[in-house]
């Protein structure tokens, strides 16, 4: 990071100081809104266009856009952008085909979770599926949570100028005692109003920086011609690549599109529209916000790479140029929309993790139907308690947690990606098919993941198959135990070992490496949901959808 | 400009796809809003 001098620093910390008390007023405003437990874990099914289409997009996309991505277009050029039409092509599929229907279906049943939806579009006597999916999502969303919060220290760390160990916890309390407050006082109403807060933030940093870049660097021409001066490869769209590698890279990044449908995070934004026009109207704002925070996101990369072609990490690219070609106040407007994509991301898993133990398993499984008021208590120190683990992992560096960051996006849109599509728009599905799809879709995600890595990690590789086997004998023996699994559940966690296995084997053999593992996940995880549901037809949906 | 230019797929990638796709939603929406209007 650059050095700044102590006046420009000064200005820096106070333009985060207002950003983090406008969170707090804003999370303040909300919790005064916010009555009982529908309010809390869904906002009273009352957002318009522009709170739940930003919140759900600044949601999805976490400090990877204005980091990650950046560093795409720096280090490869305009071939760094294929994730952009990918992601695009998520948020089509979410808006067009998710949105309108899950809104719906949601509001008939009084669903308040994505768990809510699956268990009661298929029926759920011994709570086998919600018990399945609340432990995916913990196991994938509180690594993801530690993750973020990491990330978030890091920033603030780096931005505040504080130095060494004791800065960078520093920076995790702070991001992470905001961010657990709003969210604790404001629930699902507080995380959405300040997605929308920070997503516009995002989109005028990444609307602003590029233009002005470009403008500096003497215009579009300029910047084609100094990239390629720089190498002819950054302008092109294959970068260079051939053959494997070149496929490999681009379903890849196109692939990444097919997690969006499965994360519980984004989803339930549109379960929060107050009605079918607000989810007409949020379609259009959702997705002129991805195309310019995504376009907006490679620019920077394309430009940064032009200006400063020497930087070590092209991920800094964004803050280094803010602290270098801009005044103080408009640098610390940048920074905060850098920090702003990690917490709106953080508030989210944060929510959706506290609303999956306090509602799914303390309400639903346990049975401890609480009324409104005590409902809206519990879910608040839920997330606090949520939260401090969070923090808690965070600091820890505990390496299992964040072993899970790895699979998380991919696990999350595989194992609920293709029953979230077919819940909504098939009918040929049964509650032991929806068990399959869901194990299946988290195993081929792990197996294919270590396959890909296998050259520089062999042994975890190698144990992919005891995991396999321990995981669904632990699953088998704690269904007999509690009496929960029904014959076909038991086909199901069988099924679903049985193409884990069979994906390991592929990976290996088939020659597959440069495949990314969601595409794979993702059809088996659909394909085995089909297979089973056919096989094992009990448990229906009760309501129908066309 | 000393001679360097896109290709037809990193137009497509850099400016095409984004501006194609922004104008298709745009009137997607113009479009149905009619219908909209009649349902309610």
């Amino acid at each position: 990071m650059t050095v700044l001098a102590p006046s420009a620093l000064l200005t820096v910390v106070l333009m985060m100081a207002l950003y983090l008390g406008a969170l707090l007023f804003i999370g303040w405003r909300a919790a005064q809104r916010t009555h009982g437990g529908e309010d809390f874990h869904l906002a009273g099914r009352s957002l318009g266009a522009w709170a739940a289409g930003i919140s759900s997009t600044a949601s999805s996309e976490s400090g990877w856009v204005t980091l990650g991505a950046v560093g795409m277009t720096y280090t490869y050029g305009i071939s760094g952008l294929w994730f952009a039409p990918g992601c695009l092509a998520g948020y089509l599929v979410n808006l067009y085909l998710v949105a309108p229907r899950l809104r719906e279906l949601s509001e008939e049943q009084g669903s308040l979770t994505l768990s809510d939806v699956l268990t009661r579009r298929w029926g759920d006597p011994k709570h086998v599926l919600r018990i399945t999916s609340v432990v995916i999502i913990l196991l994938c969303m509180m690594g993801y949570v530690a993750a973020q919060m990491t990330a978030a220290g890091k920033a603030f760390s780096s931005t505040l100028g504080f130095a060494g160990q004791g800065g960078y916890v520093l920076g995790v309390l702070i991001g992470a005692a905001v961010i657990t407050a709003v969210t604790s006082f404001g629930g699902f109403r507080g995380v959405a109003w300040t997605d929308l807060f920070q997503g516009l933030l995002m989109a005028i940093a990444l609307i602003g920086l590029p233009l002005y870049a470009v403008a500096k660097l003497g215009g579009f021409g300029a910047l084609i011609n100094g990239l390629g001066t720089i190498d002819p490869n950054l302008l092109t769209a294959t970068g260079g690549r051939l053959g494997p590698a070149l496929w490999g890279f681009v379903i890849g990044e196109l692939g990444i599109g097919l997690g969006y449908p499965g994360m519980p995070h984004v989803i339930t934004r549109y379960m929060a529209a107050r009605d079918q026009r607000e989810v007409r109207r949020l379609r259009v704002i959702a997705l002129l916000w991805g195309v310019v925070v995504f376009y907006g996101a490679g620019i920077v990369g394309l430009a940064g790479r032009v200006m400063m072609p020497t930087l070590a990490d092209g991920e800094q690219t964004l803050m280094v140029m803010a602290l270098k070609l801009l005044h103080p106040v408009l640098a610390g407007i940048m920074l905060a929309a850098v920090i702003s994509a990690i917490l709106s991301t953080v508030s989210s898993q944060l929510l959706v993790a506290a609303s999956a133990v306090s509602y799914d398993v303390v309400e639903e499984v346990m049975g401890r139907t609480a009324d409104d008021r005590r409902s809206l208590v519990l879910g608040r120190w839920t997330v606090v308690v949520v939260g401090v683990v969070g923090v808690l992992l965070a600091l820890s560096g505990v390496r299992l947690v964040f072993w899970f960051v790895l699979f998380a996006w991919s696990g999350l849109g595989a194992s609920f990606g293709p029953l979230v599509l077919l819940a909504l728009h098939k009918n040929a599905v049964s509650r032991h098919g929806a068990l399959a799809g869901m194990l299946t879709g988290f195993g081929v995600t792990v197996a294919w993941k270590l396959g890909r890595d296998a050259a520089s990690d062999p042994v975890s590789f190698s144990r992919v198959p005891f995991l396999v086997l321990a995981a669904a004998a632990v699953i088998l023996i704690l269904g007999r135990i509690s009496e929960r699994m029904e014959v076909g559940d038991m086909a199901a966690v069988l099924a679903a070992t049985a193409v884990t296995f069979a994906s390991w084997w592929l990976v290996q053999r088939g020659g597959l490496h440069n495949l990314y593992e969601l595409v794979p996940a993702f059809l088996l995880a659909g394909g085995t949901t089909l297979a089973v549901s056919r096989a094992f037809p009990a448990g229906s949906p009760a309501t129908g959808t066309t | 400009m000393d001679g360097h230019h896109l290709t037809l797929g990193a137009s497509l990638l850099l400016w095409m796809f984004p501006v194609l796709l922004t104008i298709g939603v745009v009137a997607v929406a113009l479009l149905t809003r009619g219908d909209e209007e009649d349902a309610g």
